[in-house]
């Protein structure tokens, strides 16, 4: 075990270096960016002049050759005089070291971390509490209907899958924001579409008035955007739960404990359900950075300030050093994730060994 | 020699029940309900999405201006004549009463002839980046099973390697820096999309190789290249048709997702995806939701469809497999 957790830490190593390469690589060859609107002023009073163009591009390193600005990009450029560079040292403390970069454009020259951060709990209350509410869905409708195969509800169950899994889900949000205003438009109850928190407060049908700002009006704009994204594993996560219980159910030693007269629920909840839920774990872990893609598309549905919106809203108007950082930490977290599931696979199932 | 009746009965019932294995294939393929109804669903509607503009009132960027955002069913009687597109020629002629049946859009634009030609573009993307992705995987899986070795630790490496870039978001980088054309768009999606179907093709090479009909036609003197794609690929081609199909709702919802957030299908031309982008907005949600609904549906329909279709090819071309 731990060779092993030593050379996959090695081989991470590796894929983050090659992953980070290719991204810095791809925003690189990239068109537009700062030094592209600063050539393209033709007016003569605001052209800038070759100095102004020279300074801008030390601060975005390019006066340097090409074979270190990623070296630079990761690290820094405070080190480059022990290595007999003295004429590029620069300010730099490079990606390793926390120095994303300031972004260029959604708020200028705000380092690119500091963003992040401010977007970052939105996003959580977002993933969390759908990925909560996927699993407290999904888990009992997977066991209920494996303890009932063939039944009516297996198969509305199935049915109901197929549909969660084939729906495209920025329609199934534009679907929910229209029947909550068609609601509002009524006077009946209905949720918020649309933002974080509200500017005023308001007042909803038989709920009563909400302050802007509170845990209340939270929720209330979460509850649409929430379902939205737990729709997204819900579907696929029961299905799985269903074909591990079925899978444990057929198993020697659940016919053993029936054979005791070990009553049916005991059965199911002790010895089956324990079991059945090993390899959902993995799954589970797996699919947490597909969230962060999955809240790309909720946010912007419903126009919730997320990193998601963020991130498009960077790409929109070319503000590479932000939507490269959100890049970076998905692709990081997915690496991670991938790890992790390695590793509890041996946690849960002594059966496999990792060499 | 004469044959008795009971033994002609007996031959007669032994003829019976050979089949042909695609025969047998298709039968079984014909009592997955769900699947059938699907197929059948999925065929009428390339048919109408490629043949239906041909028979519509309008063409694909007519505009109405005075009757912008009419809800569906809306009865009208052309003040102007609709010109076919690029000339003069008369389509539909003034004072012809048409009906706008699912509706128009914010330039007055025939929301079903529209949805006709971005089906049309979304139909096409999912087919192609599927066909193409498939096939991809299937040469490189075969290969890299075949020969084991440097050549699979490399596609296997490239295949991992894949696989931890975060798809969805890595797509929106490429699309924003390359502008790409629907074909570009295609050989992007591809690029990402055919390692599901490597990994699948080489996991069977690597049980099929070792059979005695492999070591068999190596005795026989036949090539590397005519094992593989004559004896090895055909065998293990089911796994893969599966695969595909569900493959195909996977892509036609990664497209919509791209365009509806901008990035995939450029205006002016129409996918269903981008149609539903015009239409999220809130005042376009509360006032005329029928815009959002239809190209919406289209997209689940078809994705429906292709899942059941899956299914049932998976119980017909593989009956013991479990799911």
């Amino acid at each position: 075990m731990t060779v092993y957790l030593i050379r996959r830490f090695f081989q991470i190593i590796i894929v983050l270096l090659l992953s980070s390469a290719l991204i810095y690589t791809l925003f690189s060859v990239a068109p537009g960016g700062p030094l592209d609107e600063l050539l393209q002023v033709s007016d003569p009073k605001t052209r800038p002049s070759q100095a102004d163009i020279d300074r801008q591009k030390k601060l975005l390193g390019l006066d340097k050759p090409w074979y270190l600005w990623y070296p630079v990009w990761l690290t820094g450029d405070t080190w480059l005089d022990k290595i007999g560079l003295d004429q590029y040292v620069g300010e730099r403390r490079g990606v390793l070291r926390g120095d994303w970069g300031q972004s260029w454009k959604v708020q200028r020259n705000k380092p690119v971390l500091d963003l992040i951060k401010d977007r970052l709990p939105a996003t959580l209350w977002l993933t969390i509490s759908s990925t909560l509410l996927s699993l407290i869905i999904g888990i009992p409708l997977g066991i209920f209907s494996a303890v009932r195969q063939y039944s009516f509800f297996d198969y509305f169950f199935t049915a109901f899958s197929f549909i969660g899994i084939s729906i495209p889900a920025f329609w199934f949000g534009l679907l929910i924001i229209s029947v909550s205003l068609m609601a509002r438009n009524r006077g009946w109850f209905y949720f918020p579409p649309g933002d974080i928190l509200a500017i005023r407060d308001y007042e909803i049908p038989l709920l009563g008035p909400v302050t802007a700002g509170s845990l209340l009006d939270r929720i209330m704009h979460l509850v649409m955007p929430v379902t939205v994204l737990a729709l997204l594993n819900l579907a696929g996560w029961s299905r799985f739960m269903r074909a591990s219980m079925l899978e444990v159910l057929n198993q020697d030693y659940v016919r053993t404990a029936r054979a005791k007269g070990v009553r049916e629920r005991l059965v199911v909840y002790k010895h089956a359900f324990r079991n059945a839920l090993i390899p959902l774990i993995t799954i589970v872990v797996f699919a947490i950075p597909g969230v962060f893609s999955g809240a790309i598309l909720t946010e912007t549905v419903f126009n919730y300030k997320g990193l998601g919106f963020l991130f498009i809203s960077a790409l929109g108007q070319s503000d590479y050093p932000l939507a490269m950082a959100f890049l970076l930490i998905t692709s990081v977290l997915l690496v991670l994730a991938t790890l992790l599931a390695d590793i509890l696979y041996t946690f849960v199932d002594p059966r496999i060994r990792l060499t | 020699m004469a044959v008795n009746a009971q033994e002609a009965e007996a031959l007669e019932v032994k003829e019976e029940q050979y089949e042909r294995p695609f025969v047998e294939i298709v039968k079984r393929f014909m009592r997955h309900r769900l699947a059938m109804g699907s197929f059948v669903l999925v065929t009428l509607l390339i048919l109408m999405v490629f043949l239906g503009p041909f028979f519509s009132s309008f063409t694909e960027r007519a505009q109405v201006l005075n009757h912008k955002n009419s809800p569906p069913f809306t009865n009208y009687v052309l003040e102007d004549p609709i010109t076919e597109e690029g000339s003069n020629d008369v389509r539909t002629a003034q004072g012809t009463e048409v009906t706008w049946i699912l509706g128009t859009d914010e330039l007055g634009r025939d929301l079903l002839t529209r949805l006709m030609y971005a089906g049309r573009v979304s139909l096409y993307i999912a087919f192609a980046v599927t066909i193409l992705g498939e096939l991809l995987g299937v040469i490189i899986g075969v290969i890299s099973g075949y020969f084991g070795g440097f050549v699979d630790a490399l596609a296997m490496r490239t295949v991992d390697f894949l696989n931890t870039l975060p798809l969805l978001p890595i797509l929106l980088v490429l699309t924003t820096i390359t502008k790409p054309s629907v074909n570009k768009l295609i050989l992007i999606l591809v690029f990402f999309g055919w390692t599901g179907g490597a990994r699948l093709m080489r996991g069977q090479i690597l049980s099929l190789r070792e059979q005695e009909f492999v070591s068999a036609s190596k005795a026989l003197g036949a090539s590397n290249t005519r094992i593989m794609f004559r004896h090895l690929v055909p065998n293990a081609l089911a796994p893969t048709i599966v695969n595909a199909s569900l493959g195909l709702s996977n892509v036609m919802i990664l497209e919509a997702a791209l365009s509806f957030l901008g990035f995939g299908v450029q205006l002016p031309n129409a996918s269903w995806g981008n149609m539903l982008r015009d239409a999220g907005t809130l005042t376009v949600l509360d006032k005329y939701p029928w815009r959002a609904f239809f190209p919406g549906l289209a997209i689940f329909i078809c994705s429906l469809c292709f899942n059941f279709i899956g299914d049932g090819l998976r119980d017909a071309l593989d009956p013991r497999a479990k799911h």
